[in-house]
């Protein structure tokens, strides 16, 4: 817990003026976290409203008409071969053309959340409805999504729940769906996955499509968590979510996610969360609107501390520079460095934080930045970089430099540093920027959000 | 002022480019025309003996105005994507280059280029001394002393000043990235070695009596290049013997290909440049397009028993007729026999292969009821065999797949129908059926057999199952594109991937037979409705593939399909004859280009 704030406080509103200045730091603050980077002009134009109406055009930003049309196209070709690669190559296209980045953030957040690897489902018509069931429901109630996602076949199929029959009832759904979902280790016995391992028998996947089969659903009674009766999977889910610490577990991933990898004393600076959580009918909207208003969010506290996930590496670097590159090479690189979209490494999703850095992965990101630099498809604003930047009058490497920091990085590196990357990029070629920002964006500085 | 050093290198190496030549360096005053002109000699008269490849154009300007005045190229620059690409930053070097060079010169860019290349450009490889050689004869010592004057300047402008390397018998010889170059009178000669640059002005200054020591004295290029009437743009011949006798690429000439589908499309023509001194190649852009024809001595004696399947007995193999099928996208058209190349393959192939091969074989056995695959499966076909592809029609009932693939078929003529027919049918219906319970296992769509009979014909076809309607619409899977045929008209046995074809292929009608032994036709038309069928995915391919907008993603698949609009077909025939084999690659222009460029009455727009 941050020294000056009480948990009370720490998530009461961020009041400009005396709890700082809602300046181009903290806008770009909000922008990494609630989004994954915005250009100066983005920046500049939330300067010119208050920091809760940025954050409620966030939360309320809906994807045109015309946006979503072409998102589904596309999304149509890329699975019409049969395969799950083009797909995650069209997931990041989307991470990197949406208008609405805390939806595509929370898509995100989601999926590590509900971690359903395509490596073991392979059917990319199931995971892209499962990616679409994690957009429709991402700011909705808590319930209703783990609900729609305890009948989604992708899930069904990973977790082997589709072959759950009342004779030999598969307990690897009711153990995630407790341990992993929604009350987290220890907060449940073995007696009670088995029982609720019997409300699910009979959920199975039918030709691409959830089905209920009576035949194969034990009708018997159930007694689990404290309650008995004869319940379905329906019930189940209802009566996990019951439990007190089905908020506090989430509100406290919420947290890491958004504000900050390793909250001090994490289950008591959540607790006043999870209250209003509970008390708002497990709503995720208002949730993420108390967060990110918060005091704490804005304060000295939670900028650089979090680590950049490869994504947020990658489509924050691409988005402050309207950069585009080819999605398709960009999806592979990010599984090589830990973060295949659709493809996390277990059902546990991505633990995140200080896993992201390892010495292979360090090289990873390092090769990622020169590919999004220099690679075949690589334009910033449909330009080169060096012209790119001159269009916006950014010349001369200390401009270029003093820009992409307050672009990029969440904490200033040193002006040793700086100076040392300036003399690589002095000669002015292309060549010469390319190395210099590079080498800007593999400081360890670069690593955090 | 950086700008204008940098503008004028660029302005410099793209006129050096568009010259064919790295530098025009100085005359020496005494060999100018007007004092002591040069004997007349060629160019053969002073590449040396050693040269392995050879290329002359002799009236490049031609060449280029042909270029330049053609059609197409007069549909390039109306294109959008070349004008925006001229008002980009990736053109606007080569632009101020060219308008430097006009400046300077006083003449359009193209009359520069007539005039210094208007007697001819020659290229010379000589393998055995490792070194390239290049002459460019000018219209007179004037006008190479004047453009050598001018690029003197603009070199020392850019700061890439030429330097003078060394002076050879009186030649001033300058330096370029690799060798050297000379102006002799009217001749600008290059050579990649100092050694073959020596040479080269040796034989140029002592040219008054032919060099034994020259090309044209060499009989197989003599023999060669008087087999031409000299009308093509571009000749070209090749020292095989040459090459072949310096010991370089021996598994070109000798080795084995060692791979079964390398061995079906090249053995044969491996065995004839194993025996074979030289060979030609003539490029004439016509009216109907640009036709390229390579030419080489042949003997059917030169093929060994070993590969006698490749041209069949006195390589007498010709391709069977191609069918005339609506919306064909291409064909080829092979004679090889096949089932005799799989018998031989312990002569013709590694013992890796080999085993592979009798692995193949043993699994096969399995479909082929215990037959042997290479004698009585592959032998009971007649050598001839064509590929079919053509654009794809899908029956209004039947699901359309979200890709849309082309429909192929294998032809093939049965030596005893009557035997082979019911082997056939049984052999389709087998692996359709395993096709099925593989399918199966892994939740893919079954197929459905049917069989019709009817005069003369026999249809044994397959369909997929249409998809069972789903809550949320998903794109029809590929394997939609697909419904396995098998046919049967008299001999002639079809294998084709959707039955629609196959009935196509029944109805069609022959077209004349060609005395080729190989033959392949693309219709780029067709290929062009392809791509249209399929330009959502294409454009959505580049969008993710290369981060384009849709708008993007449109124009550029708009700028491949007007390019393809403007031709009609590709076409390849491999000809033996009793004493020369010829390939002939033909790239055929769309009939309206080819009217276009025409004389009333001329010209030809074949179908491929």
């Amino acid at each position: 817990m941050p020294r000056e704030l009480t948990p009370e406080e720490a998530w009461e509103p961020f009041v400009p003026g005396r709890d700082g200045e809602w300046d181009l730091r903290r806008a770009a603050h909000l922008f990494r976290r609630a989004g994954f980077g915005a250009t100066r002009s983005q920046l500049e134009q939330a300067l010119q409203s208050s920091p809760e109406a940025v954050i409620d055009e966030f939360l309320n930003a809906e994807e045109p008409p015309e946006f979503q049309l072409e998102m589904s196209q596309l999304a149509a070709a890329a699975i019409a071969g049969g395969k799950v690669e083009p797909l995650s190559a069209w997931w990041v296209y989307r991470i990197l053309a949406t208008p609405c980045q805390l939806l595509e953030k929370l898509t995100l957040f989601w999926h590590g959340h509900f971690a359903t690897g395509a490596d073991k489902v392979t059917d990319p018509a199931l995971m892209l409805a499962q990616n679409q069931l994690l957009r429709r429901l991402a700011f909705g109630g808590f319930e209703e999504l783990v609900q729609e996602v305890s009948r989604d076949p992708a899930m069904l199929l990973y977790l082997d729940a589709a072959s759950s029959r009342k004779a030999h009832p598969n307990e690897n759904y009711a153990r995630e769906l407790m341990e992993l979902f929604c009350l987290g280790e220890g907060r449940y016995s073995e007696q009670d996955i088995r029982e609720i391992a019997r409300c699910f028998t009979g959920w199975e996947v039918r030709r691409g499509e959830f089905r209920f089969n009576r035949f194969q659903h034990d009708v018997g009674e159930k007694r689990f968590l404290g309650q008995s009766g004869v319940f379905g999977g329906e019930d189940a889910v209802r009566i996990v979510l019951e439990q007190p610490s089905a908020p506090e577990f989430l509100t406290e991933k919420l947290v890491r996610f958004f504000v900050m990898d390793e909250p001090p004393r994490a289950a008591a600076l959540c607790a006043p969360l999870a209250q209003q959580f509970r008390a708002d009918g497990m709503q995720i909207r208002p949730l993420l609107r108390r967060i990110f208003r918060s005091r704490l969010f804005f304060s000295d506290e939670s900028p650089g501390r979090r680590v950049k996930s490869p994504v947020e590496l990658a489509a924050g670097f691409l988005r402050c520079l309207e950069g585009s590159a080819n999605t398709v090479e960009l999806s592979t690189l990010l599984e090589q460095v830990g973060q295949g979209l659709l493809y996390p490494p277990s059902v546990k999703g991505w633990d995140g934080g200080r896993s992201w850095i390892n010495s292979s992965t360090l090289l990873g990101r390092s090769n990622l930045v020169r590919t999004l630099l220099t690679g075949s498809a690589a334009r910033f604003g449909r330009t080169t970089l060096r012209e790119y930047l001159a269009q916006r009058q950014l010349r001369g490497a200390d401009r270029i430099l003093e820009e992409l920091t307050m672009l990029l990085f969440a904490v200033t590196p040193s002006s040793a540093v700086l100076e040392r990357i300036g003399e690589l990029m002095r000669p002015g070629t292309d060549a010469a920027l390319a190395a210099g920002v590079h080498a800007l964006c593999t400081l360890p500085e670069f690593q955090l959000a | 002022m950086r700008s204008v050093v940098l503008c004028t290198r660029v302005c410099l190496w793209t006129y050096l480019l568009v010259a064919g030549a790295v530098v025009l360096p100085s005359a020496s005053p005494r060999l100018r025309a007007q004092d002591n002109p040069l004997p007349e000699f060629t160019a053969a008269d002073v590449f040396p003996s050693t040269t392995a490849a050879y290329v002359e154009i002799r009236d490049p300007g031609q060449v280029l105005t042909g270029i330049l005045q053609h059609p197409i190229a007069d549909r390039f620059q109306q294109l959008d994507a070349w004008q925006q690409a001229l008002r980009g930053p990736q053109l606007a070097g080569v632009l101020t280059a060219r308008n430097f060079l006009e400046l300077q010169m006083g003449l359009p860019w193209q009359e520069v280029l007539s005039a210094v290349t208007a007697k001819g450009l020659y290229f010379a490889a000589d393998v055995q001394n490792n070194s390239v050689l290049l002459l460019i004869r000018g219209r007179d010592a004037d006008l190479m002393q004047e453009v050598r004057l001018k690029l003197l300047e603009l070199t020392r402008l850019g700061g890439n000043e030429i330097r003078k390397l060394d002076t050879y018998r009186d030649i001033p010889v300058y330096r370029l990235q690799q060798g050297g170059a000379a102006v002799i009178g009217e001749w600008l000669a290059v050579a990649s070695t100092s050694a073959g640059g020596r040479g080269l002005i040796d034989r140029m200054l002592d040219s008054s009596a032919p060099s034994p020591q020259s090309l044209a004295a060499v009989p197989a290029f003599r023999e060669a290049m008087s087999a031409g009437d000299g009308s093509a743009a571009v000749r070209a011949w090749v020292g095989v013997a040459a090459i072949r006798e310096s010991g370089r690429a021996p598994r070109v000439f000798e080795g084995q290909i060692d791979n079964p589908v390398g061995e079906v499309l090249l053995g044969g023509l491996q065995s004839v440049l194993s025996r074979t001194d030289w060979l030609t190649a003539e490029l004439r852009p016509d009216a109907g397009g640009l036709g390229l024809r390579v030419s080489t001595p042949f003997r059917s004696g030169w093929i060994p028993e070993t590969r006698e399947w490749y041209f069949g007995p006195d390589a007498s193999g010709r391709v069977p007729a191609v069918p005339a099928v609506p919306q064909m996208l291409g064909a080829v058209g092979m004679h090889r026999n096949v089932s005799e190349m799989w018998l031989r393959a312990g002569d013709l192939f590694s013992e890796r292969i080999n085993d592979r091969m009798a692995e193949a074989e043993s699994n096969l056995g399995t479909i082929f009821a215990g037959r042997d695959f290479g004698e009585e499966v592959l032998g009971a076909f007649e050598p001839g065999m064509l590929l079919i592809a053509a654009r794809q029609d899908f029956p209004e009932s039947a699901p359309v797949p979200a890709i849309r693939l082309p429909a192929f078929a294998l032809v093939l003529t049965l030596k005893d129908p009557e035997v082979m027919r019911p082997e056939l049918r049984r052999i389709f219906q087998s692996v359709v059926g395993f096709g099925n319970i593989v399918g199966a296992q892994q939740g893919q769509p079954q197929l459905e057999l049917d069989m019709q009979k009817r005069e003369g014909v026999e249809l044994i076809s397959a369909r997929y199952l249409p998809p069972k309607a789903t809550s949320a619409p998903a794109p029809v899977p590929l394997v939609y594109n697909f419904s396995p045929t098998a046919a049967f008209q008299g001999s002639r046995f079809i294998l084709a991937s959707s039955t629609l074809f196959a009935e196509a292929l029944l109805a069609a009608s022959d077209q004349p037979a060609e005395a080729v032994n190989t033959s392949v036709n693309l219709s780029v038309p067709v290929l062009r409705e392809v791509f249209r069928d399929n330009r959502d995915t294409i454009v959505s391919g580049n969008m993710l593939s290369k981060g384009q907008t849709r708008e993007e993603a449109d124009a550029e698949l708009d700028v491949l399909l007007e390019l393809l609009s403007w031709f009609h077909g590709i076409r390849f025939r491999l000809t033996p004859g009793e004493e020369t084999l010829q390939l002939d690659l033909d790239l055929l222009t769309a009939p309206d280009i080819a009217a276009a460029v025409a004389p009333p009455g001329g010209g030809s727009t074949d179908a491929p």
